[in-house]
């Protein structure tokens, strides 16, 4: 909140951001205006050097091209006729817009495959015409048409001539070149009346004024070198020793600055060490700085086009690589997929899943393996199955040499034969009516009191059964007593093992030898 | 208005260094012509229990308790300074002026004066206000110096520029 004030006297001093301001727009002002004068002056020359260079450059290949020119004539023996295709040469390009770094090596190349002036200028004449329609440059189409005329009809199928390639073939140059005039004939000059061909045109006269201040410039120097034939060498030499005085100069410099230095430390030995060194400075071997400045240069762009080829080369067979794996991935998962359908690789998964022993189911994983290619893990399976197999028929050869086991059953055929032998004796004999089946004693024979299956057998002479035994016949069992009828008999033999359990009468079972006795 | 004086605060600074007898003759000088001014200021604020009862202190809790009322605060709040103040954002520099500095003593000064005495607090409180202008008026500090009629002003001026003569008298000026 701003306070209730009643001012009686006060004094402008003016904010502080016009203050700030102030300064800041006079020192802006004033480092602009500097900035100025010093881009204008740096950058004026070095524009002004630069476009001479440009302009020397531009008319150095300019003559380079005319002179070439000039030597294929004369090669052809045609010499005679350079002035008039020089003067045929700067008319086409004041009338067509078209610079003489493009007619001159078009000429050349129809020259030097037709090796006629007239021809050649004639040709020129319809490659500026198909340049014009087609926007193809004059230099290529001079080069489409020198083919044609001998015969590689090829590239001019491009312009669109409405001739297939066979009848390009079929017909002779001429014919081709008349086809080619009337179609396209005259384009050239009416492009020249387009805005385009207008600015074709002054592109042409900028060049050929770059090239006349080129001319200036070159022999401006050579005039500063004493004109004539040594004018420019002696102006390159000029130039050599004017580089070489200054930087005698710049090194004598420094030498007196160190001198001076050394003066002020009292080091007097330095002084006359620097003026030694100074008198005996090596001379300076290989290219004069700048020139070697741009030998490295040249140098270090050469190698990093060079390592620039390289990466895009590496970069390609990169490119191809992974190309190739992607493919070889898709190939795998197609595979993959079609396995799903594969009724046998079906049923070994099938049969993976069921009750099967370790022995088999390394037969199918190995099965499997095979029909999917998986060759690692085939090998591997393989290898425990041989080591498997190994073991087994180890095992087969130790049963094998194993000797037979004893037949625990041999000693019953005996007892067989003896109760069959005793069955048939007693069929023979008969039986034996009114004895007393009975057991007498307790003990059995065997004195031990166990039961003994032999004291059963029947009816062995001296045996132990009765007399009645000894004939086979039907048992009678009289009941006498008590005991009156079957039923009375069956019911007392039932109460007497009744009892006989009830008493507590011990028993003695022996399961192995199948004996029994009564304690 | 205030008195525009070009040079003033370069003389205050020439006073100091070269004249310090002067200058702080210079500025008890120019308080003895604004103390009355002050003290009559002081006067018209009024007591606590002249004032809304809702306005004093004590009877405001949270925000409004930092612009309740007391007499004995707002009364301190007036007075004057002769010292030169910052630069305000026009580039003015006050020399020498009065002020209203507490919350309740401003609003005491200035309540009604734009929007006009009416509602339910400007016209319960004691005093009128007075001055030329509506920027001008109030019940306290402006109200003083309305009726001091400018003597206070042409008094503390006159100050100042009799004692730039003296010191230009004393260190051979013009």
């Amino acid at each position: 909140m701003a306070d209730l004030r009643i001012d009686i006297a006060s004094e402008f001093v003016g904010a502080k951001a016009f203050k700030q301001a102030d300064t800041a727009t006079s020192a802006l002002s004033k480092q602009v205006t500097r900035l100025a004068k010093s881009y204008l002056g740096v950058v004026g020359a070095q524009k002004l050097m630069r476009a001479q260079l440009n302009a020397a450059k531009a008319f150095a290949a300019d003559d380079k091209a005319a002179r070439v020119l000039s030597r294929s004539l004369d090669n052809l023996g045609l010499a005679y006729a350079d002035p008039a295709v020089k003067t045929f040469i700067a008319d086409l390009e004041k009338q067509f817009g078209v610079l003489d770094d493009q007619l001159r090596p078009a000429f050349q190349r129809l020259l030097t495959t037709t090796g006629d002036v007239a021809k050649s200028q004639s040709l020129l004449k319809t490659a500026l015409d198909l340049s014009a329609a087609s926007g193809v440059d004059v230099v290529t189409v001079a080069g489409d048409l020198s083919k044609g005329y001998v015969g590689q009809t090829r590239a001019l199928a491009k312009y669109g001539l409405g001739l297939t390639q066979a009848e390009l073939k079929a017909m002779k140059f001429e014919e081709v070149q008349a086809k080619i005039n009337s179609l396209f004939g005259g384009q050239a000059a009416v492009a020249v009346d387009t805005y385009s061909g207008k600015f074709n045109r002054l592109n042409v006269a900028i060049a050929n004024a770059n090239e006349t201040l080129g001319k200036g410039f070159l022999e401006g120097l050579t005039a500063i070198g004493g004109g004539g034939t040594q004018g420019f060498d002696n102006t390159l030499g000029f130039i050599e020793d004017l580089s070489q005085a200054a930087a005698k100069f710049q090194r004598n410099f420094g030498v007196g600055i160190g001198q001076f230095l050394a003066i002020l430390r009292g080091d007097f030995a330095a002084v006359k060490a620097l003026g030694e060194s100074a008198g005996k400075s090596a001379p300076f071997m290989g290219a004069i700085p700048s020139i070697q400045t741009e030998l490295n240069r040249k140098v270090a762009l050469d190698r990093i086009d060079q390592y620039r080829k390289e990466n895009a080369l590496q970069a390609k067979l990169l490119a191809a690589k992974k190309a190739e794996l992607k493919a070889a991935k898709e190939v795998n998962a197609l595979k993959k997929a079609g396995t799903l359908f594969d009724a046998e690789q079906t049923a070994i998964v099938a049969a993976l899943k069921g009750k099967i022993s370790e022995d088999e189911r390394k037969r199918l994983e190995l099965q499997l393996a095979l029909l999917t290619g998986n060759s690692t893990e085939a090998s591997k399976l393989a290898g425990e199955l041989g080591k498997s197999q190994g073991l087994s028929e180890k095992l087969v050869a130790f049963l094998k040499d194993l000797p037979d086991a004893k037949n625990p059953f041999e000693g019953w055929a005996n007892y067989l034969n003896a109760i069959e032998a005793q069955v048939k004796r007693i069929a023979v004999g008969g039986t034996t009516g009114g004895g007393t089946a009975a057991v007498i004693g307790t003990s059995m024979s065997n004195g031990n009191g166990m039961f003994d299956p032999t004291d059963f057998l029947p009816a062995m002479p001296g045996g132990k059964l009765g007399a009645g035994f000894n004939t086979p016949a039907t048992v009678v069992v009289n009941v006498a007593g008590s005991v009156l009828s079957e039923g009375e008999l069956v019911d007392a033999v039932r109460n007497g093992l009744i009892n006989s359990s009830l008493s507590g009468a011990g028993s003695l079972v022996a399961r192995r030898t199948g004996t029994f006795a009564t304690l | 208005m205030p008195t525009k004086i070009v040079g003033a605060t370069n003389l205050r600074k020439a006073l100091k260094q070269f004249t310090p007898d002067l200058a702080k003759e210079t500025t008890i000088e120019i308080g003895n012509f604004l103390k009355p001014v002050v003290k009559n200021a002081r006067g018209f604020i009024p007591s606590n229990s002249e004032i809304p009862s809702g306005w004093l202190v004590g009877n405001q809790k949270g925000k409004w308790e930092r612009v309740a009322f007391d007499a004995a605060v707002a009364r301190r709040g007036i007075g004057y300074k002769t010292t030169p103040s910052k630069p305000n954002r026009r580039g003015f520099k006050s020399l020498v002026y009065i002020s209203n500095k507490t919350a309740a003593g401003a609003i005491y000064e200035t309540a009604g004066r734009k929007s006009g005495i009416d509602g339910r607090f400007s016209p319960r409180l004691p005093g009128q206000l007075a001055g030329p202008s509506q920027k001008s008026q109030g019940r306290a500090m402006f109200k003083a110096w309305e009726q001091d009629q400018g003597k206070a002003k042409g008094a503390v001026l006159q100050a100042i520029f009799n004692s730039a003569a003296k010191f230009n008298a004393r260190t051979g000026g013009k």
